[in-house]
This record gives C-alpha cells, structure tokens and sequence, in this order.
C-alpha cells in the first residue's frame, strides 16, 4: 500500500504546489491523476519518487520510500528519464544490472509488439517512439507502483490506444499504475479509480465503477468537480457577437 | 578496470581521454619552464662568480617561478568537468530522475565525481613529483659553493 500523510509542498516559500494530500493507493489498482496545469500532478508523482523535498510522509507497505525500496517504484515522464544517446538495448543492460526484478520477456514482447528498432539511439527516434520506450522500460523494471506522468504526450491516438490496451493485458494484478493525463476521454476505460487535483490539494476521489452506476463518464466527473459551467462558451461568444452588432449599429 | 563504470553513462571516453593526454602534455610543458630558467642561471652565477666570489644561486622558488601552474590548472579543471557530468543527465533529457531513483544510493556521484577527483590528485601528485624532482636536481647539480647554506633557504628565501 502506498501511502501519503498531509504531503505538503512549497516552492520559493510562498507557491504551495501540493497542501496536505493524504492518499492511499492499494496494490492492482489504476489510478488517473488528474487536473488541471499547475494542479500539482508532476509535483505529486515527483515527491513519491523522493525526487523533491517535501512536508509530510510517504510510505510504502509503512515504510518511508528510500534506496531500500525505491525499486518497488518505477517513474515514466513526458520529460524523458532515458539517456538519449544509448539504444533501447543498451538501456536493457543497465536496468538489468541496477534492478534485479527487471523484465527482460515483457521488455521484448513489448519492442516487438511496437516495433521499436532496438540498435538505435533513443535520440533518433520520434517523440512517439521514444515515448513508448520510456513507458516499456517503466513497465520492465519489475517495480510493484508504475507512475506515469503524461507519458503519452506526442504519441498519436491510436498509438495510445494500442497502449492501454496492451496495459491491461500484460498487467499483473499486484502491479499499481497511477497515471497523470490530461487525455480525460481515452483514460475513461482503462482506470479503477480516479483522483482529481485542484490547485496542490484532492478535490475528488472516486472509483469508476461508481461512476459507471451513476452513468457518469471520468470527464463529466471531472467537469463537476472543476464546477465546469458548459454554457461559459456559449455566453461568452453571445457576448462577442453583442459587442459586434453593436459596434455595427453604431456605424 | 571497467573505466566506463566509473563515468557518466553518456561520457565519450575517448574525448575525454584526449582531454587528460592534453592537460598532462600542457602541465608537462608548462613545468620545463624550471629547467630552462635553472639552465640560464646555473653559467650565469659561474660567470659573475669570477668576480664576485659570494653569489649564490637564486632561491629554488624563484627559479621554479610557475612552471608547475599548469598542473593546478589541470586540478582545478576537474571541478568544472564534474559539473559537466551532472549537466550530462540533464541535457536532452532527464536521466537524471532515473540516476536518482537507483537502488544504488552512490551511482550518480560515482559516475560524476570518481574521475575528476582521481584526476585532479594526479596531477596534484605529479606536480608533488615534479617538485621534489626540480628541487633534487638544484640541489645535487649546483655545486656547493653556490648553494645557501641550509636547505629551508634554498627553498624559500
């Protein structure tokens, strides 16, 4: 179980980019991180992977992350964790020598199923592929709590597709994903359950399996909870054209 | 000895190679420097000698002056190269957030410090050397006459 207690954080002493979340996530379950830009997703994710500073404690099975059981997390990120200049291969061999629970058959499968060309450098590659080799090798490392954070940005939709599907095959069911996205319509299927941040703090938490009871898509949720007002654009368009006839009138 | 174990994965161990051939050759220059001042004022001091039987040789700091400069230089070169090295799991992309999550807690500052630190005692060392060499040979070659009479007054005054 992955748990985070009252996690605060502060940038330059006064941005407060997360505010007491408390969260608990069980093994087997996928969770959609969602909000907004700025909600404090990426700062989330980070401070789990102990990558940022932060108030509050994080603990896996009770245990404060650290070098002990920092394995058991794996990190995909739009930003790209790879090293450019090696090939998929290459990176093969330095995960297996730095996480004994690599794997190396889902890593191949994978490459296959995506045909991915394994001798070239990553920075050959396009943002797509490099994409999916920098989520390949978060689902290889054989660690229990996947984070992706926005790994899909550049790839096209039916790349996304083929990728939540393959998920949700080769997932084992002790095998966590939380996944942070802004692609609130594609994700509807594919998590358990989903968290909604608003501005460093949890504004929602719910599983889709209610939501399907209520008939409610992860969007509509999300709209909800954002108080999303459907007639905003409507009004305001009103309001343009308006100000046009007027103009028009006048002359 | 594995070397690319102990540098950043994306290190080009060849240009880096090349780099420490250059700073050794320059240090190495930089410090004849020693020999060539030591060459002129040796006849020099058996010239005037003639007439001013008292001279002594020049103090050995004075003629050492800054041919081992180049050495430091070197040293203090690592400290940037370290820096570069981190740069490295920053630049294109962020590696670094996968450096940092290795089970490993000691990868990242062995890949970016190991080789700057050991290259910078070695030219820290070979500039030790040099100087216990240059201060041998202007100790042992200089006839006595010439010599100050203790060897901390050789060295410093």
């Amino acid at each position: 179980m992955l748990q985070l207690n009252h996690v605060s954080k502060t940038y330059h002493l006064t941005t407060h980019a997360l505010h007491q979340v408390s969260l608990s996530v069980a093994p087997g379950e996928i969770v959609g991180l969602l909000g907004e830009n700025g909600a404090g997703k990426t700062t989330l994710l980070k401070c789990i992977l102990g990558l940022l500073s932060y108030q509050g404690s994080i603990t896996l099975d009770g245990v404060p992350i650290g070098r002990d059981n920092i394995a058991r997390l794996s990190f995909a990120t739009c930003e790209h964790s790879f090293f450019p200049t090696l090939t998929p291969q290459e990176h093969r061999v330095f995960y297996r020598e730095h996480f004994p629970t690599w794997r190396d058959q889902r890593f191949e499968a994978l490459m296959d199923f995506f045909r991915l060309p394994g001798n070239r450098p990553l920075r050959a590659m396009s943002v797509g592929q490099q994409n999916q080799v920098e989520v390949i090798l978060a689902l290889c490392q054989g660690a229990d709590y996947i984070l992706m954070d926005e790994p899909f940005a550049g790839n096209d939709v039916f790349n996304r597709e083929d990728f939540y599907k393959v998920l949700l095959g080769i997932l084992e069911p002790t095998e966590t994903v939380i996944l942070s996205t802004h692609l609130l319509t594609e994700i509807n299927h594919f998590v358990s359950r989903a968290v909604l941040l608003w501005d460093g703090q949890i504004v929602g938490d719910v599983s889709t399996a209610d939501l399907d009871e209520q008939g409610l898509t992860v969007l509509d949720y999300v709209k909800e909870k954002y108080h999303y007002q459907p007639d905003r654009v409507s009004s305001a368009l009103s309001q343009l054209s308006g100000e046009e006839d007027d103009l028009c009138g006048n002359r | 000895m594995k070397w690319n174990r102990y540098l950043p994965v994306e290190a080009n161990p060849t240009a880096l190679r090349r780099g420490f051939v250059a700073l050794t050759a320059f240090s190495l220059v930089c410090s004849l420097s020693f020999f060539n001042a030591y060459a002129r004022a040796l006849p020099g001091i058996e010239q005037i000698a003639a007439s001013f039987p008292d001279v002594q040789m020049p103090p050995f700091s004075l003629l050492l002056g800054p041919s081992l400069y180049g050495f430091w230089v070197s040293a203090l070169a690592m400290a940037p190269l370290a820096g570069y090295f981190w740069a490295l799991h920053t630049r294109l992309s962020h590696s670094v957030y996968l450096m940092r999550r290795l089970p490993n807690r000691w990868e990242l500052a062995r890949r970016c410090l190991t080789v700057p630190v050991l290259a910078a005692l070695f030219f820290l060392g070979l500039s030790l050397a040099l100087w216990l060499l240059d201060f041998a040979i202007y100790w042992n070659v200089t006839p006595d006459r010439f010599l100050p009479s203790s060897l901390w007054e050789a060295l410093w005054s």
